[in-house]
């Protein structure tokens, strides 16, 4: 039986067995190579292909004979995968993403000098017990709350752009901007979060060591 | 173990509040009175140190906590590697760590296959920076698909309130779009990355060769087993291995 007649696959030839016992199928799924997986069209399989001399010395009448995919297991397990192994598909999404709190290398086309320029600290109500540049206090959220000294959103400006410089930023950025960036002052550990993505405009708040640790490879401080 | 009708289950109740002053779109446009609740157990319960009282609910933004799920998802679903539990695994599994300046209760999701192992802790002190800290602590095992209900359904009132106030084109809403388009051969993939303690969109690719070949060589019985215990770099010789 010629099974990638059978199946129409026109890929390289190890991935052009197409595994024909519906039995092993989950119902309604399609019929799928064993080998990638991939339903029909092989061309972006990037699996290993099928060493040449393995492949010559498999005998392909033989396995291509046998009558179900157990059978050709136990014949060509390399090809097919173990007895038992599973046959349906398995595919990695095309999207791709950053994670979302994480501090990651900075990207090649990012002027970070450029960025830290443009930035500013604005604060907002809900970190604040007492009345400040950030307007009145949002006294019923439960948010972490600023050190009632820091009475001058310019300083904790200079704060934000030496984070930004340095690289100590998050990998996700909204519009021309990070969304997170760290600072260490005065033994505090601070996040600053973008509030505005189109000004360039920060909040920010302290965290405790606690949450600063759970930040992916904050252990790579500068 | 066998999950009745009556096993308790992960309950959200939140109420919609003003948010003056908040300057964030996303998190003014969320921000709300929260309420979690399991079975009995309010996880939610919190001493207040400015008004020397206790309640039963937080205000907080809920944008930072839905999108903390959706980025989540698949370690919430699938990711249990036993003995991993350090920092970065309570980046993914803690729901404190949603973080954005709000004090977020300390509830664990420990995913078992039909079962997930839902654990809170209490704070023994308040944090430095906060006036507050979570009083109830406990465990309990729910439901996986209705916890998956209930969490999906948190983060669709979320969204629908973003949409309403014409909150757009934030990662929520984008990273939502995108696990809902999901079919069933790329959930296979997310949940064996999840189970290696990859992201599936930012460190699986990375490894869906050896994902994909350890799923065609070893028998599907050990393999849920295989990915819960391997390091993503031994994938291939083990696989192989076998």
């Amino acid at each position: 039986m010629d099974v990638s007649a059978e199946s129409g696959c026109r890929g390289r030839s190890a991935c052009s067995k197409f595994l024909p016992d519906s039995r092993r199928r989950p119902p309604g799924a399609a019929r799928r190579c064993v080998r990638c997986s991939r339903k029909r069209s092989h061309e972006t399989c990037g699996l290993r292909p099928v060493p040449a001399r393995r492949a010559a010395a498999w005998s392909p009448l033989l396995a291509a004979s046998a009558s179900s995919v157990q059978q050709r297991r136990v014949l060509a397990p390399w090809a097919y995968g173990r007895p038992g192994a599973r046959t349906w598909g398995m595919r990695a999404p095309k999207r791709h993403r950053p994670l979302r709190r994480a501090r990651a290398a900075v990207p090649a086309d990012v002027d970070l000098e450029a960025v830290a320029a443009r930035v500013r600290y604005v604060g907002s109500s809900e970190h604040k017990t007492y009345p400040s540049f950030a307007g009145s206090p949002h006294p019923r959220a439960d948010a972490s709350k600023c050190d009632p000294s820091i009475t001058d959103s310019s300083v904790v400006t200079l704060w934000l752009q030496d984070a930004i410089r340095s690289g100590n930023i998050g990998s996700l950025w909204e519009g021309d901007f990070p969304r997170y960036a760290w600072a260490a002052v005065g033994g505090v550990y601070y996040e600053g979060r973008l509030v505005n993505r189109v000004q360039g405009a920060y909040k920010g708040y302290p965290i405790t060591d606690n949450e600063w640790k759970i930040i992916p490879q904050a252990e790579e401080w500068r | 173990m066998i999950v009745s009708q009556e096993a308790p289950m992960l309950n959200m109740e939140w109420e919609w509040m003003p948010a003056e002053g908040v300057r964030s779109a996303e998190l003014a446009a969320t921000f709300a009175r929260l309420q979690l609740a399991i079975g009995d157990d309010c996880v939610t319960l919190v001493e207040d140190q400015q008004t020397r009282s206790s309640r039963r609910s937080v205000t907080v933004s809920l944008y930072p906590l839905a999108e903390w799920l959706v980025f989540n998802w698949w370690f919430l679903r699938a990711g249990a590697r036993a003995g991993h539990a350090n920092h970065s695994y309570d980046s993914r599994h803690s729901l404190r760590a949603s973080g954005d300046g709000f004090l977020w209760p300390n509830l664990k999701f420990f995913p078992e296959g039909t079962v997930t192992r839902l654990i809170w802790q209490r704070d023994k002190l308040f944090a430095p920076h906060s006036t507050l800290r979570y009083l109830a602590q406990g465990e309990v095992r729910v439901s996986s698909t209705g916890l998956q209900f209930v969490l999906a359904n948190f983060v669709s009132s979320v969204i629908e309130r973003l949409d309403e106030l014409g909150v757009e084109g934030t990662a929520l809403q984008a990273e939502w779009i995108g696990l809902r388009s999901i079919d069933e051969e790329e959930t296979e993939f997310c949940i064996a990355a999840a189970r290696l303690g990859l992201d599936p969109f930012a460190d699986g690719p990375k490894f869906e060769a050896e994902i994909i070949e350890a799923a065609t060589r070893l028998p599907s019985d050990i393999l849920a087993t295989f990915y819960d215990a391997v390091s993503p770099g031994n994938i291939e010789t083990y696989s192989a291995s076998r």
